[in-house]
């Protein structure tokens, strides 16, 4: 038997949240739910965010909480203040509960503190398009916490890091469609999702440049897979701002580089003093 | 907050190096003084760091100061601090606080009854690694703690130094275990969070000194955690700290301020990505300590070093050394 990695669903003329049960449950027989087992966190990505993908974070919520009626489960919502939502608290994100993480490539990022406790993560992304990534989806919705930690960082290493460190249990794009309706592309592969809905629009899963900013680095999920695909031709942004933002973001990066360097090479040169003093009073005292 | 009129008694290398640029940086502290047996030596200290007086006796500084840092050698401290201490004058006092667990009790009995406050510059503590390790292994990320490993120091012609008071028993009080291997013992005993219930020491004395050159400690905890932990005047060490919980691992260098590297295996990041390097902003400890102590005696507020962690070290120091049944 086939491992089932991916699970594509269109609302075929149900009602919403009729359809939002049976997704749930879908998800919970392909047995992509067990891993929520003490605390649970579901995000909700704020770019593109709609009425859909909070509607979607809450019927998981409603599918975790019958399946494990003891489990902590909390929001994520950065789009959204206050402390819950249809008695579901939200996990906040502060600057003072982080951790820096050095990256493979010696680049560091602050990360939640939160990312060093055991949960599992659901994350829910409205497909929009986007003109630094195409196609706006998970990748981007998991990118936005580090961005968020670390404004002004490039968004490339922050979406590959959001990937190699938080990468989701769970990933459900939706959208709607303007005739078929509502849809959703889950997977326990973040990338799966992304290649998904990247396929579904007409494009090759490896020009993305979220897809591309991660495969540097690691061998990414297999295409291949065939679903049942919804239309979405026409969601993904034009590929020219996208490299023209992607170079910009190169420039600016190469940019702040430097100027580290030149901190550090200046930091450097004012430990001489210090250092030579040291060294005479080794010597004087030997 | 009002500067603390701080003076210093003893100018070896440590204050010299480290105390007194930290002191400098102190936006609390007003540095009114320092003392030193060689009267022409603190002068000429007091002249580069721009202190106001320099003494011979640390009887002179009484009147002239709130507060004041002992670094003179181990042996010194508790006399010094006790006579300061009656008199009303805080005193944060270099490691080893004492030779003794006895001199402890005294000292701290010289403080209650002066009405002043008593600190130990385990200025590890207030490393960054070392703030960040006690983090972790209070937020549970690594489980119990069920292994320390830790190891400190290596040879002494490498070590800055005035004088020579370490290798003089009737000085120092004790070999490295007292100089460098207290700060391993300290930290082992911080992060653990409770006092050893059985004690191993073994020592070995390299020509010309008096006290022992190299030692090995082997602690177990209540609960059958146990920690390994060497200290050499002799051979070049790790001088790295290893936690080992239930759960998962953790290790610093001693002397890297800016990097952790953990793996937890209850950590979400970690399941995703493996053992993880953490970076932290890079602080002085020794400005970190004086500003801590600046600002708990002037709230109130609970020094991070306890004096029952400080009277626990000089325990086990006790029982390594024989003074008291291991």
């Amino acid at each position: 038997m086939t491992e089932t990695r991916l699970l594509t669903l269109e609302q075929d003329g149900w009602d919403r949240a009729a359809r939002l049960r049976d997704l749930a449950g879908r998800i919970g027989e392909l047995e992509w739910l067990d891993g929520a087992v003490a605390r649970a966190v579901i995000h909700v990505g704020s770019a593109g965010r709609c009425t859909l993908a909070v509607e979607t974070a809450m019927a998981i919520v409603a599918a975790l909480r019958e399946r494990a009626p003891g489990l902590r489960i909390e929001l994520l919502d950065l789009a959204k203040a206050g402390n819950e939502r249809h008695g579901v608290p939200h996990v906040t994100l502060d600057h003072d509960r982080t951790v820096v993480v050095r990256g493979p490539r010696g680049a560091a990022v602050q990360v939640p503190a939160l990312w060093f406790e055991p949960f599992f993560l659901v994350t829910v992304a409205a497909v929009h398009p986007d003109s630094r990534w195409r196609i706006g989806g998970v990748l981007q919705a998991q990118a936005e916490v580090l961005a968020f930690l670390n404004p002004g960082a490039p968004a490339g290493l922050l979406l590959a890091e959001a990937h190699r460190l938080g990468a989701s249990d769970l990933a459900i794009a939706c959208g709607s469609h303007s005739t078929t309706g509502d849809w959703w592309i889950a997977s326990p592969s973040d990338v799966l999702v992304e290649g998904a809905v990247a396929r579904s629009a007409g494009l090759d899963p490896r020009e993305l440049p979220g897809v591309r900013a991660i495969a540097r680095h690691e061998l990414v999920s297999s295409w291949e897979a065939e679903h049942a695909a919804p239309d979405l031709r026409g969601v993904a942004a034009g590929p020219v701002a996208a490299a023209i933002l992607a170079a910009r973001e190169r420039g600016a990066a190469a940019g702040r580089r430097t100027l580290e360097d030149v901190g550090l090479v200046t930091r450097n040169l004012r430990k001489v003093p210090q250092a030579l003093r040291r060294r005479l009073a080794a010597r004087r005292s030997a | 907050m009002t500067p603390l009129r701080f003076g210093v008694v003893g100018c070896g290398a440590i204050v010299t190096l480290h105390q007194l640029p930290a002191l400098q940086r102190c936006r609390s502290v007003n540095l009114v003084g320092l003392v030193d047996r060689d009267r022409d030596w603190a002068a000429k200290v007091a002249k580069r760091f721009r202190a106001p007086a320099a003494y011979d006796d640390y009887a002179q500084l009484v009147g002239k100061v709130d507060a004041v840092l002992i670094a003179t050698p181990n042996s010194t401290h508790a006399a010094i601090a006790c006579d300061l201490l009656e008199r009303g004058i805080h005193v944060l006092c270099e490691k080893p606080l004492a030779t003794t667990g006895e001199e402890v009790d005294r000292m701290l009995a010289s403080a209650e009854r002066g009405g002043a406050r008593l600190m130990t510059a385990h200025c590890l503590r207030f490393s960054p690694q070392m703030e960040m390790l006690k983090t972790v292994v209070d937020a549970g990320w690594l489980g119990a703690v069920e292994r320390v490993s830790a190891s400190i120091g290596g040879p002494y012609e490498g070590v800055v130094r005035r004088t020579d008071f370490r290798r003089q028993r009737a000085l120092s009080g004790g070999g490295v275990l007292m100089d460098l291997g207290v700060h391993v013992l300290d930290l082992t005993m911080w992060l653990a969070g409770r006092a050893p219930v059985q004690v191993e020491y073994a020592g070995s004395f390299a020509d010309g000194w008096e006290v022992e050159t190299d030692a090995e400690v082997a602690l177990r905890f209540p609960d059958e955690g146990r920690a390994s932990l060497q200290a050499s005047f002799s051979t070049p060490l790790g001088n790295s700290l290893t936690v080992r919980g239930a759960k998962g691992w953790a290790r610093v260098s001693l002397y890297v301020p800016t990097e952790l590297t953990l793996f937890a295996e209850e950590a979400r990041v970690c399941r995703q990505a493996g053992l993880q390097t953490l970076r932290l902003a890079d602080r002085n400890m020794y400005d970190a300590q004086i500003a801590h102590f600046c600002r708990a005696v002037a709230t109130g507020d609970a020094f991070r070093v306890r004096d029952t962690e400080v009277r626990a070290t000089l325990d086990v120091i006790d029982r390594c050394y024989g003074r008291i049944a291991a």
